[in-house]
């Protein structure tokens, strides 16, 4: 068993991202060639380049497409780090966020608050108070999910994933409730929240996103070596010297918060968590001192991507990005089903 | 030097240990035995921490457990478990590297490298090192475990006096590898550290104990050395089976072997 060497596949994925990124930025009603992008971003810093470009261009770069591209990216490291990192602690690798009811927790808290409150979450202190209302929903969600599926300090998957359907039916229950209640601009918030998109980017939010998901990324990969010694059980990792409660503590905090975080701003984005580290642990093995930072830079490059195929597939209409996620999330989630039913077998 | 002094464990009113003490020298093995559920596993949870006496004191090096840092214990004290549950496709060297973890922060040194080659090797698995761990058999991977720990405690830079907990070492083990783990259990001891182990197999403990803890329904029945405390009666107590001690020519430990004559006799009573 070979893996890609750890520092080619950084370089590999950086490379990556950056060409999404570029594509993603260039591509829509008002297309913006590559270097034309780096022209308008040096103009910001006050490098003047050769290149020349229209004022629209600046105009659509700088406050539609660049703010979109930076919340698609954020989105995609949070939830793809919070998933492999949740993979960890759980012990298995069917812990994603949206799976086992984390996305839809925070999703209703979120339409519980505009419902109930309707017309306090507006501008940047609006944006905080509704983003630590859906960290709280997600938080709650995880405590409950992680409790439910305990047993002898070991979590059993199918409890795991059984609690994650109760979870999501409870949710879109009271989602449903608070559904029926709601007027019709309230009505296309929700609709937004089920499905997921990245339509409401703006620098605001863009910006007041930033701390919750640049935390969580740059400190949880420091946690790859606690879980890698979770790997051998909670007990085993206690005699090699790991403070299991502190970590455990700590995992789910920042976990959630970066995924309830960018709830706010997206609502549920499924199988992100699920299939980027998946992939990542196929190519780089499993060891997550390097899975959750090579899994951060995964997601945002496939989220990227993901974005640009939702604006474009059927333009001008967008198709949300969360049944784009879903569409090509659940075969691979029925892929991996299969494959660990065989590796079950041959055990 | 690990001191037990009278400790005990409930589940609900039912005693699982009872006023257990002991005392494990540098320089000592330390056997425990007893029948299934006379509470040796409890026991060896409780002196490793990760169970809490409701009665009694357990310290190690000199300090009550409670006042050792996590962190730090791990640099000198390592538990091989009963059961191991590892489900990611890790390699072997990569497992074992594990065992290095208390020692280092983010990047192993060259010692803990050197460490982990020299575990590998003497736990005899250094031939499929680069191998998948979740490929191997029941007996390679308690092998993996066993170099796992010994890397553990291989070398502590703070610590000289070292400390290994060993839950049934010999399990899925061939009669060989029986005698290999718990040979490097031996040779871990002579070197001044301090060795307690649970034994299911009566021989290998005669074989290899320094001193005898028999427990039964958590309570002591006999502790002491091997020589000083084997006796038909204790040991049948024990199991509540005719048990028998003979004496072969050439060795100097004694066998046990069940007082039965054969399969129907034993059934028949």
């Amino acid at each position: 068993m070979k893996y890609l060497s750890i520092k080619i596949l950084y370089v590999v994925l950086t490379v990556l991202l950056v060409i999404a990124v570029l594509l993603s930025v260039g591509i829509g009603g008002v297309k913006i060639a590559p270097m034309q992008t780096i022209a308008i971003i040096g103009k910001t810093m006050g490098i003047h380049s050769n290149s020349s470009f229209s004022d629209t261009q600046e105009a659509v770069l700088l406050s539609i497409r660049l703010p979109r591209v930076i919340l698609g990216m954020l989105t995609g490291a949070s939830l793809a780090i919070a998933g492999a990192s949740m993979q960890g602690l759980f012990r298995n690798p069917l812990a994603d966020p949206g799976l086992i009811g984390i996305s839809s927790g925070a999703s209703m808290t979120a339409v519980i608050a505009l419902v109930a409150g309707a017309g306090t979450f507006a501008g940047a202190a609006g944006f905080y108070l509704l983003s630590g209302i859906t960290f709280l929903g997600a938080l709650i969600t995880a405590v409950i999910v992680y409790r439910l599926s305990l047993l002898n300090g070991r979590v059993i998957i199918s409890t795991m994933l059984l609690a994650g359907i109760a979870i999501n039916a409870l949710t879109s229950a009271v989602t449903g409730v608070f559904t029926y209640s709601a007027n019709d601009a309230q009505l296309r918030s929700i609709t937004f929240w089920m499905l997921g998109s990245l339509g409401g980017a703006s620098w605001t939010n863009v910006t007041g996103l930033l701390p919750f998901t640049i935390i969580p990324v740059l400190l949880l990969p420091r946690m790859g070596k606690a879980l890698n010694a979770f790997s051998l059980g909670e007990e085993t990792a206690v005699h090699l010297g790991v403070r299991t409660e502190r970590t455990k503590q700590l995992i789910i905090l920042l976990a959630t918060l970066c995924v309830g975080a960018t709830v706010a701003v997206t609502g549920v984005i499924s199988f992100v968590g699920l299939v980027i580290p998946h992939i990542i642990r196929m190519i780089a093995g499993p060891d997550h001192r390097y899975t959750l930072g090579l899994s951060a830079l995964a997601g945002a490059t496939l989220l990227t991507l993901a974005d640009l195929i939702s604006r474009t597939l059927l333009a001008p209409a967008e198709v949300p990005i969360g049944i784009i996620t879903s569409l090509t999330g659940a075969p691979f989630f029925m892929y991996i089903l299969i494959k660990e039913k065989k590796q079950e077998k041959l055990v | 030097m690990v001191q037990a002094e009278n400790i005990s464990y409930y589940i609900g009113a039912m005693p699982i240990v009872d006023k257990v003490s002991f005392e494990a020298l540098q320089g000592e093995i330390l056997v425990v035995l007893g029948a299934n559920g006379a509470g040796k596993s409890t026991l060896l949870k409780i002196i490793t921490g990760q169970l809490q006496p409701a009665v009694g004191k357990i310290s190690i090096q000199g300090k009550l457990l409670q006042q050792w840092r996590n962190d730090e214990r791990a640099q000198f004290s390592a538990v091989l478990q009963q059961h191991n549950n590892l489900s990611l496709p890790f390699t072997v060297s990569e497992v074992v590297m594990m065992g290095r973890y208390p020692h280092f922060k983010k990047q192993p040194t060259v010692l803990d490298k050197t460490i982990v080659r020299s575990a590998l090797k003497k736990a005899g698995i250094d031939k499929f090192s680069d191998r998948n761990y979740l490929s191997l058999s029941g007996g390679e991977k308690q092998r993996v475990h066993l170099a796992r720990v010994f890397a553990q405690i291989w070398f502590a830079a703070n610590f000289e006096t070292r400390y290994l907990f060993m839950d049934e070492p010999s399990n899925n083990l061939d009669i060989r590898h029986q005698h290999t783990s718990l040979q490097m259990a031996r040779e871990f001891a002579a070197e001044g550290n301090c060795v307690i182990a649970i034994l299911h197999d009566l021989n290998l403990a005669l074989q290899y104990a320094d001193k005898i803890l028999m427990l039964k329904q958590g309570e002591v029945i006999g502790s002491g050395k091997p020589d000083d405390i084997l006796c038909e009666k204790t040991i049948s107590k024990m199991y509540d089976m005719p048990l028998q001690i003979c004496h072969h020519p050439d060795y100097s430990h004694p066998i046990v072997m069940p007082a039965i004559q054969s399969k129907n006799q034993f059934i028949n009573k």
